[in-house]
């Protein structure tokens, strides 16, 4: 097993340089929270450890005309607490807050939680749902992917080798559109077993836009159109929230583990839809 | 060019001089050894380690500071949390590199140089707080952490602020109790 | 000493004179009174000494390579690259240890090997040792051990475990005649009482059900592990361990390791972090460490990761009970009848008396004449299981406490008025029960009554809605816990020294453990009681087999018990000793000498005393220029005064077992109790939210009640971890899928209620020093009975497995109907 070598690039330019480089036997430190776990197991396949965090200027949480952007070093902790995100959006504050313990969210980035993929990871649910920007640096100059298709399975995501998230641009929604975001755990040190990304647009009374995706319950952020389908052009009821929540859980594809079989999962993403239908339908209505 | 594996402390290291942003000079390698300033419970140390150096193990085998424990493997535990610029980190998923620069609290340096104990710990010997002492000293510094955000935390607050703290002696009530009194205390 | 260092809770006397004798009895004494954890201080201050901090410079660290597989045979080990590894002193397997060791061994049965031999049987077993100067190295090193298995069928529950012609885990033991072993079962007995043959012949109603419990691991923090180090010059073994049972351990090492008697090893305790029953076995990592450290010379350190903790570590046992309990029309319990199995894993461990000790005390604190239990130890391919806080009481008492309430409902009587009836009364104390226990003054009557009323039962019972929309419900359990144990260690006893050196400050010698618990404190009130001195300066000494006289150590509850009560007869000694010195001095009847407030006085007249730091001055030097010519001393002061007091305390009470009845009083005492729990049932998610828990519990007399209160709510919280969240599981083959604490959900503050809703009687215990029962297990045993009584009340849907976590809960509350958007 290879010795374990650091850098800390100052500069983006440099960062993906040695990231070019080092190719697969280089990872992107940032919190570590995901990372450095794997290095302690021995199961990482990387060598060179690439922190930025001296990069300049990444710990930027702002709003830019109808876009929330979050730098790269911006900490879970940070955008929990942020005010901004909190107005403008707040399902983005909820889960951050959620995530792990208090000691994790002071560490953990959220675009590094991003651009790992865990599929119980809770940042890549809203990144899919509202099809946020992930910007990338390389050392061709860069691109921007849809958050939409950036998840491609287990902690595979449209990263190439060398590239670095550099920052996460999420939609600012208008009045009368609410996002919520739900979960639920084992416990209170435990990963989420199911996750859910609710999407609603009101416009007068009825239902205009509709989105939900999962987490936790595949192997990657799964959006569930056919249950967002049965939401559009109808009345946010409790029947009509009931029987869409009732729709996504008979359409969820969770496989049985240690934390329960299929249809208790099913059952639970049944649960945790119909609370984040409730929370989005309330935000859009104005109602936090 | 720079020797990746360059013994510490030499002066040809460009690793660590380079603060302007214009990066006119060599850039900075991987290497195999990091050198890490940091404020240890207010004291200087610098030190040499290999760069997979954990922080927990930074301090329990670098600096024989043995207060800060590792239970877990998972970062579940807390019972190996310091204080990283006031913030409560897990030492056993952080690397010794990554904290260079920062001001470090461990639980040896709570208590005066008179050995009068931190309120904080003297609420939790007070209150029973502890029983087999093997979570306590992330349990002390994450409270402390709390109170310095919150004067007068709600037993809600101090639950979710613990939840990454785990004891599996106490069942908590008292842990909680030792919250709230050394917030009463630090009133004063 | 200074202020920060003194044990005294200043909060309830706020005077800066610190008086030791706090207000909290309203009586001039320790006893009973809130005094800070004699190694608090120590510990919030990050100055604890846990197996793992130990370190020095000619330490070697040993790693294990460990079976991936629950059950097979080894067709070859290569240690080839893992000895090539840089770093690596050597690598050991079974035939590097079998010349050194008498195998099999075990602490009730001989099933366990140090390094497997010809077969695996349990994933985590350990296979090769490798030892290098790096805890890293030796990691890296066994990574690279390779292993040829042939796998075989593993037998991972207990219908494969008892089928005909299936697999065997111990084919060896099965074919030996010397051994009980019979296919997988590794010992079974029985319990019968009245007509056992029809024991439910009277009833009018029978309940009955089948319950399955969890497999659990009470994981302490501080995992297993240990130094040893060698001394060839004097052949002599020094183990520093992190265990509960120094003396014992001793023995047990000693048996194992060719070569070595109980004399040549010297076993000492580190800080331990949390032992809770699975620190008292001896280890094979504890016997390779010490034969590494033979061979090699140097200190050796083993200390297991948390990984090979859950897998190796040992824990609680599953157990299926098949139980009926019948009661007559007018609510007398007149009978029950059980039939159980306990999975015990690839090894027995303690698990022949947990699962003896179940059937035993399975009848609870209930007036049951006949009875027949079937009993049965079964060896699996998981991980061997053992004493766990508890031992087999919170099995039994999940199944017990279901029936009796299911009993209630068909009865249509209240489930608390049935225990009533049916409990033991005080005042026919002392009684034995109709399994052979002796039971003194306790009032279980009250424990039920109080908690009934603690827990607002009459309100909640029947099941009601929440504001939230829960399902609300209470449930109650019972304890009738032992209190030492005879037939695991074949005696109960423990001795003690009490030194005081010439200022007047005090040692206690202790075999007793230190793992959180706080007897230690308890002890050190209790002796400074005696003499008379600031609880400040009394220390303890505990657990070294070189330093202190020989004791058990601390499980079966028995620490404040026989321990304590070992130490307050040393410190009586001692007392005798002093009260004669200054009776002599003073010129009056020892008999009239009071030790109290640092002096030792007249009583008839206080104002003639002598300190005690001078009393003992003179006292250590007995000179005659002092005490005058010795031949005209009282016999005591004459040849040698010593400040060394001693007292043994050994238990007349326990018995060894009719080994055909299996009855008996197989504990030194028993604390009787009752706890209740009130739980909100989300028919969303099915997660079970406790939301009190009253307790209340006849414990003879609390020496510490913040130490007992902590005890208490530990206890339940563990018990609520077991009941709501925790459960080990295997696939198929053996293999564990959820071995870390990300996986095994072990409740954080976030999950559990606060626990303040709980009470004590002191009803004093006459055979005991102060009085005192056993504290620290009993309030575990009731809570998974208490928390399924409740959601069955909540719900009507009743369980009879654990965890009642919602992936167990929810797809019941579908099928019931309950089921809600």
């Amino acid at each position: 097993m290879a010795t374990l070598r650091y850098v800390a690039p100052e500069t983006v330019e440099r960062a993906c340089s040695l990231l070019a480089e080092y190719g697969d036997d280089a990872a992107v430190l940032s919190g570590g929270q995901s990372l450095l776990p794997t290095i302690r197991r021995r199961t990482a396949a990387c060598d060179v450890l690439v922190d930025i965090n001296d990069l300049d200027g990444r710990s930027f949480v702002e709003r830019d005309d109808d876009q929330l952007r979050v730098g790269c070093l911006v900490r879970h902790a940070d955008v929990a607490d942020s005010s901004l995100v909190r107005e403008t959006l707040p399902a983005l504050a909820d889960l951050a807050g959620s995530i792990g313990d208090v000691q994790v969210r002071n560490q953990g980035t959220l675009c590094g939680a991003v651009a790992h993929g865990d599929p119980a990871g809770d940042p890549p649910v809203l990144t899919a749902l509202l099809d946020a920007d992930v910007v990338v640096a390389n050392t061709d100059g860069g691109r921007v992917l849809d958050g939409r298709s950036f998840y491609a399975g287990d902690h595979r995501t449209a990263l190439e080798t060398g590239e670095l998230v550099t920052e996460v641009r999420f939609p600012v929604t208008d009045d009368g559109t609410g996002v919520a975001y739900e979960k639920w755990t084992p416990s209170g040190e435990s990963y989420p077993v199911t996750t859910v990304g609710a999407l609603v647009e009101l416009d007068g009374g009825t239902v205009t836009e509709a989105a939900l995706t999962t987490g936790a319950l595949e192997s990657k952020p799964t959006p569930m159109d056919e249950a967002a389908g049965v939401l559009l052009g109808e009345e946010p009821t409790d029947e009509v929230l009931d029987r869409v929540a009732r729709t996504l859980g008979e359409n969820a594809s969770p496989s049985a583990d240690h934390e329960g079989s299929v249809a208790f999962k099913r059952e639970l993403a049944t649960t945790v839809a119909r609370d984040a239908l409730g929370g989005a339908v309330a935000r859009a209505r104005g109602v936090q | 060019m720079t020797d990746t594996t360059e013994a510490s402390g030499d002066v040809t290291d460009t690793s660590e001089d380079v603060t302007d942003a214009t990066d006119t000079t060599e850039p900075p390698q991987p290497r195999e050894t990091v050198e890490v300033s940091v404020t240890l419970n207010g004291e200087s140390v610098t030190q040499t380690v290999d760069a997979g150096t954990f922080l927990s193990s930074f301090l329990r085998r670098e600096r024989y500071l043995t207060g800060t424990h590792r239970a877990c493997e998972s970062t579940t535990c807390g019972a190996c949390t310091v204080l990283v610029d006031g913030d409560p980190v897990k030492s056993c998923n952080v690397l010794a590199a990554q904290v260079d620069g920062s001001d470090l609290t461990t639980v040896e340096g709570l208590a005066d140089d008179d050995g009068s104990l931190h309120p904080v710990q003297r609420a939790f010997w007070d209150t029973h707080g502890l029983q087999c002492g093997f979570c306590t000293p992330g349990m002390v510094l994450s409270s402390i952490a709390l109170l310095e955000e919150t004067d007068d935390p709600s037993v809600d607050e101090i639950r979710t602020h613990l939840s990454g703290n785990v004891c599996r002696c106490t069942g908590y009530t008292k842990i909680i109790e030792s919250v709230k009194r050394a917030a009463g205390a630090t009133d004063d | 000493m200074t202020e920060s260092g003194q044990r005294v809770d200043p909060s309830s006397e706020q005077t800066d004179e610190r008086d030791a004798h706090e207000a909290g009895t309203g009586e001039d004494t320790l006893v009973g009174d809130r005094v800070n954890s004699y190694d608090g201080r120590r510990f919030v201050t990050g100055h604890g000494e846990y197996v793992d901090d130990i370190e020095s410079p000619d330490m070697l660290h040993a790693c294990f390579a460990r079976s991936d597989v629950a059950s097979a045979d080894i067709l070859g080990v290569d240690t080839s690259a893992a000895a090539a590894h840089p770093g690596v002193e050597l690598v050991w397997t079974h035939a590097d240890v079998a010349d050194h060791v008498d195998e099999p061994f075990g602490y009730m049965l001989d099933d366990e090997v140090v390094l497997a031999d010809e077969r695996v049987v349990y994933q985590g077993q350990e296979v090769a040792v490798v030892l290098a100067v790096s805890r890293q190295a030796a990691r890296e090193a066994a990574d690279l051990v390779e292993v040829e298995y042939d796998a075989r069928e593993a037998v991972t529950s207990l219908d494969a475990a008892l089928a005909e012609d299936g697999p065997v885990v111990h084919p060896d033991l099965d074919a030996d005649p010397e051994t009980d072993t019979d296919g997988n079962v590794a010992w079974s007995g029985r319990v019968v009482a009245g007509d056992h043959e029809d024991p439910l012949a009277d009833a009018d109603v029978v309940v009955e059900g089948t319950f399955e419990t969890n497999k659990t691991t009470p994981a302490p923090l501080d995992t297993h592990g240990c130094v040893a180090e060698y001394n060839p010059g004097s052949g002599t073994l020094e183990l520093t361990s992190s265990t509960q049972m120094p003396h014992l351990l001793s023995v047990e090492i000693a048996a194992v390791i060719e070569g070595l008697e109980q004399r040549d090893i010297v076993c000492r305790l580190p800080d331990v972090g949390g032992g809770f029953g699975i620190k008292l076995d001896p280890f094979p990592f504890e016997i390779c460490a010490a034969l590494l450290s033979m061979e090699t010379e140097r200190p050796v350190k083993h200390v297991l990761d948390r990984t090979e903790e859950f897998l190796a570590g040992r824990g609680r046992a599953p157990v299926r009970l098949d139980g009926k309990l019948g009661v007559t029309d007018d609510c007398d319990i007149v009978g029950i009848d059980v039939d159980m199995a306990q999975d015990t894993g690839a090894h027995a461990a303690y698990g022949v008396a947990v699962g003896y000790s179940a059937a035993n005390c399975g009848q609870g604190p209930y007036r049951i004449p006949n009875q027949h239990w079937d009993t049965s130890v079964v060896y699996t391919n998981v991980m061997p299981t053992t004493a766990v806080r508890g031992f087999g009481d919170p099995q039994v008492t999940f199944m017990r406490e279901q029936l009796v309430e299911m009993a209630a409902a068909e009865l249509g009587v209240d489930a608390v008025d049935l225990r009533l009836q049916n409990a033991p009364r005080q005042d026919d104390m002392p009684m034995r029960s109709a399994a052979g226990h002796v039971w003194r003054n306790s009032d279980v009557v009250t424990c039920l009554e109080r908690t009934r009323e603690m827990a607002n039962w009459d309100d909640h019972r029947d099941g009601g809605r929440t504001r939230e929309g829960k399902l609300r419900g209470v449930g109650m359990g019972t304890i009738m816990k032992r209190g030492g144990n005879k037939s695991a260690s074949g005696g109960d006893f423990d001795e003690a020294v009490v030194k005081m050196n010439r200022e007047g400050d005090v040692t206690v010698l202790t075999a007793v453990a230190s793992i959180g618990q706080g007897t230690e404190t308890a002890i050190t009130q209790l002796v400074a009681d005696t003499l008379g001195v600031a609880v400040d300066r009394v220390d303890a000494v505990r657990g070294d087999t070189d330093a202190t006289p020989e004791g058990l150590g601390v499980w079966a509850d028995r620490g404040t018990i026989i321990g304590g009560s070992a130490a307050a007869r040393a410190a009586e000694d001692l007392a005798e000793t002093l009260s004669a010195v200054a009776g002599h001095l003073l010129d009056v009847d020892p008999e009239t000498v009071e030790l109290v407030d640092g002096r030792a006085q007249d009583a008839t007249d206080p104002e003639r005393f002598v300190a005690i730091p001078e009393l003992a001055n003179v006292a250590m030097l007995g000179n005659p220029e002092t005490l005058g010519p010795e031949d005209e001393r009282p016999e005591r002061l004459r040849n040698g005064i010593s400040l060394v007091g001693r007292g043994k305390y050994q238990s007349q009470e326990v018995e060894f077992v009719d080994p055909d009845t299996g009855r008996g009083n197989v504990a030194h005492s028993y604390t009787f109790g009752a706890l209740a729990v009130v739980a909100d049932v989300d028919p969303r998610t099915g997660d079970v939210d406790v939301v009190d828990v009253a307790i209340c519990e006849d414990i003879g007399n609390a020496i510490n009640p913040k130490l007992v209160e902590g005890q208490v709510q530990g206890a339940i919280v563990q018990g609520l971890g077991e009941a709501l969240y925790e459960e080990y599981a295997y696939d198929e083959e053996g293999t564990l899928l959820n071995g870390s604490m990300i996986d095994y959900h072990l409740p954080t503050a976030e999950d559990v209620p606060l626990i303040t809703n709980t009470d004590k009687l002191e009803n004093p215990d006459p055979t005991t020093s102060h009085g005192q029962k056993g504290v620290g297990e009993c309030p575990l045993v009731p809570v998974s009975a208490a928390v399924a009584n409740a959601v069955a009340d909540a719900t009507d849907v009743r369980f009879h497995s654990l965890p009642l976590s919602p992936q167990h809960v929810l797809p019941e509350l579908v099928d019931a109907g309950l089921r809600e958007l």
